[in-house]
């Protein structure tokens, strides 16, 4: 809807007028100085103050440099942690995903939760696009095969120009999304990660290779450690000291406990070399990422700087700003073809395999949010259905979910649908990485661009028929079915307030954006429970920044109760003729 | 004079960047105020503001408007001042103040009609997402042209025409329950 601005609205003026009436507090000023100091990094007239410390560190790396968003891959550049598969060059950074290995991941299987990636990579700043109820959208990555969207924790804008190239650290959200953790300053031009004993440097997010190991200390703790945001993980760990190191034992830091607070050195310092370790905070992090205290943990991780003292009064730096480590990079491969930059042309042809580097270049308009795949009259494809769909355009089906009905059997064989019809084409040859597809049954699969077909999962269907009604779906109880086909409509309205009834579910609250239902028809103004399934998005987008106002959007989707909600999958649509 | 004190802030020059605090400061606290609709909020969000601003002045780029930029984080601010909200139950009252009547309090249930409807106003409001009513504030009561509102939340102008059509319903919709 592009129509011209409504008039001023006098009655609306004057009620937001008086919302707005007054002006800052007195006080305020005086606070936000003193505020300010506790921040300041690099002021001029400063130049005596000890060693800056950031009140809002992690979003404040994240920031630094303007914005991007980086997918790093993890695979560093240290082949004893990336065993088997080979990651893409990515120079210069060796070690982080490029945009092709990026979109090569992406396009494939889906990653673990919480995978933590490394990678180089454009983001085009994007706030009209990827709605999700918890998270702010920053942008999406050029140079995918399919839309894939890098989400904040919510306070700062990332990308302050429409485009920002650089290395970065994420997490694997869901299917074509990334939550980003923040900018990466490589060690040097051609080596991503620092060593343990390496000048790390301070106001930056940056990667160490080491062991992350933990003394038990004798501290007297309020209460169990916490894990805080995903993508922002909390410090503390207490009764436990953290260090991250050369070796598997950290000597200097056991010598710390014998630490005397009535005495300190300069060596007291936590941001010291303690010999080969240094202290660091990583009790979020070690939550999320399933690291207990038991053994040191070789590996490379996310590290950044944090204060943990208070904006004010101002105060050096001595045991405030501390060694924060956000994420452990997963050992991710993936098991595709590996993007080979040959100086020999790739022939084009139907018989071809599916192209190892599915990018679009990235002046090309975002690729349309594929829908999934159904048969026609709403049934599943058959595998033979499939196969020729597959072989007479690979690239259509790159990124999609498909319904199929098992048993699809390993090693599928594709056929060329131009080609006779006993006449396989053995490029098309598709490997199905899970067992259970071979069984009898309704089956989702994602198929990816790395010439895999994975499972979704199983999908229920109701007696006689293969979708559910809306509200055949409710009384049916799908929020204990798994995966199902619902035909509704899809619609959203402003998110509303936590503490303004009604309450669709804690976790839409906040955030701002919209909220998403599946309902029957476009009932009322404001959905409730009753009225509508709250929904999340999940990797399924419908609508670009102009798309907004057409709603609701009828079609069969395909939904799966979570543990966060109700998650759509894919919006499915009929092959023709299949 | 201004660019330059953006200029010289961006390189951390604090005075200069305190200097463009105390010239925005009421601003952004009523933009604040306007979308959070509670003082104690609006003044965390302020602060917010200006303390993130200043901690990322790296990021500010030569071609970014100030102005949009600031308008940018504090909208990021309010929306992370509602989340927090959102997990309290305390509500803030806000006192209707004599002096912003057009007209002596000489009747009472004059009074008490614009109470109830600046209060079931303030209730709709409530019910709009931060974007919504941070469109709704840069349209109506600070007549923003749209190139600038677009700038705030970094949205292409046709989305923001399209939210503005499409907050102002809501909000309409949201007032026609509050007086059921």
């Amino acid at each position: 809807m592009n129509g011209q601005l409504p008039p001023i609205d006098p009655d609306l003026r004057v009620q937001l007028a008086r919302r707005s009436a007054g002006r800052a507090p007195a006080t305020l000023l005086a606070e936000m100085a003193r505020a300010l100091d506790g921040v300041g990094a690099k002021e001029p007239r400063t130049s005596s103050r000890p060693r800056p410390g950031w009140r809002l560190p992690r979003l404040a790396v994240a920031g630094v440099g303007a914005a991007l968003v980086v997918v790093l891959a993890v695979a560093l550049a240290l082949p004893a942690l990336r065993p088997g598969p080979v990651l893409p060059a990515a120079p210069p950074a060796q070690g982080a995903l490029t945009t092709a290995g990026l979109a090569t991941l992406m396009s494939g299987s889906e990653l673990p939760a919480n995978t933590t990636l490394v990678a180089s990579v454009t983001i085009d700043s994007r706030q009209d696009v990827c709605p999700m109820n918890s998270r702010v959208t920053i942008g999406v990555v050029e140079g995918m095969a399919s839309q894939v969207c890098v989400m904040g924790d919510s306070l700062y804008p990332y990308l302050t120009t429409s485009k920002v190239k650089a290395m970065f650290a994420f997490r694997y959200l869901a299917p074509g999304y990334l939550g980003l953790i923040g900018q990466i300053s490589p060690a040097s031009p051609t080596k991503v990660a620092f060593g343990a004993v390496d000048e790390w440097p301070q106001d930056q997010m940056f990667l160490v290779e080491g062991w992350l190991g933990a003394v038990e200390t004798t501290a007297s703790c309020s209460g169990a450690p916490t894990a805080g945001d995903l993508l922002n993980p909390s410090g503390g760990d207490c009764p436990y000291d953290n260090w991250l190191g050369t070796d598997s034992t950290a000597p200097g830091i056991e010598a710390d406990l014998r630490y005397d607070p009535a005495a300190p050195t300069a060596a007291d310092d936590p941001l010291s070399l303690r010999g080969n370790a240094r202290h660091v905070e990583a009790g979020g992090m070690r939550l999320i990422d399933s690291i207990d205290h038991a053994k040191p943990v070789h590996g490379v991780y996310v590290v950044g700087s944090t204060n943990r003292c208070p904006p004010v009064p101002p105060q050096p730096s001595m045991h405030c700003v501390y060694w924060h480590v956000l994420a452990r990079v997963s050992n991710v491969g993936f098991t595709g073809p590996t993007p080979t930059p040959s100086a020999t042309p790739t022939p084009t042809s139907t018989t071809s395999a599916p192209p190892a580097t599915p990018t679009i270049p990235p002046s090309s308009p975002l690729a349309p949010v594929p829908a999934g795949l159904l048969g026609s009259g709403n049934r599943p494809l058959t595998p033979g259905e499939l196969a020729t769909i597959w072989a007479a355009d690979p690239n259509h089906l790159a990124g999609r979910t498909a319904i199929v009905t098992g048993p699809v059997p390993t090693g599928f064989e594709c056929r060329d649908a131009s080609a006779s019809s006993s006449a396989a084409s053995p490029a098309c040859d598709v490997a199905v990485t899970s067992g259970e597809i071979a069984a009898d049954g309704y089956w989702a699969v994602k198929v990816g661009a790395d010439g895999k077909l994975s499972l979704v999962g199983a999908v229920s269907i109701p007696n006689g028929s293969f979708v559910y009604s809306y509200d055949g779906a409710r009384n049916a109880g799908i929020y204990r079915a798994g995966a199902v086909m619902v035909d509704a409509w899809l619609d959203w309205q402003p998110s509303l307030e936590c503490e303004m009834p009604p309450y669709p579910s804690d976790s839409l609250c906040g955030a701002g954006a919209v909220t998403s239902y599946l309902t029957a028809m476009k009932l009322e103004s404001f959905y409730t429970a009753d009225s509508a399934i709250p929904v999340q998005l999940g990797a399924y987008q419908i609508f670009g920044s102009e798309d907004l106002n057409a709603r609701p959007i009828h079609g069969v989707y395909l939904i799966r109760w979570e543990s966060s909600g109700v998650t759509i999958l894919a919006r499915l649509e009929a092959v023709p003729g299949a | 004079m201004e660019r330059e004190l953006v200029e010289r802030a961006r390189a951390g020059d604090r005075d200069a960047f305190d200097a463009l605090v105390r010239t925005r400061i009421d601003a952004v606290y009523r933009t604040s105020l306007a979308i959070l609709g509670a003082d104690a909020d609006a003044a965390d969000a302020t602060q917010e503001t200006f303390v993130s601003a200043w901690s990322h002045r790296d990021a500010l780029r030569d071609s970014d408007p100030f102005d949009a930029w600031l308008g940018r984080i504090n909208l990021n601010a309010c929306r992370q001042q509602l989340r927090r909200r959102g997990r309290k139950s305390v509500r803030e009252i806000r006192l209707a103040d004599p002096d912003d009547r057009a007209e002596p309090a000489s009747n009472d249930r004059a009074i008490d009609d614009r109470t109830a409807e600046a209060d079931a106003f303030d209730r709709a409001f409530a019910r709009l997402s931060v974007d919504d009513r941070a469109v709704l504030v840069l349209h109506h009561l600070q007549e923003r042209p749209v190139a600038e509102i677009a700038a705030v939340p970094g949205s292409p102008e046709g989305t923001i025409k399209s939210r503005l059509h499409r907050a102002r319903a809501a909000l309409e919709s949201a007032l026609a329950q509050e007086w059921r």
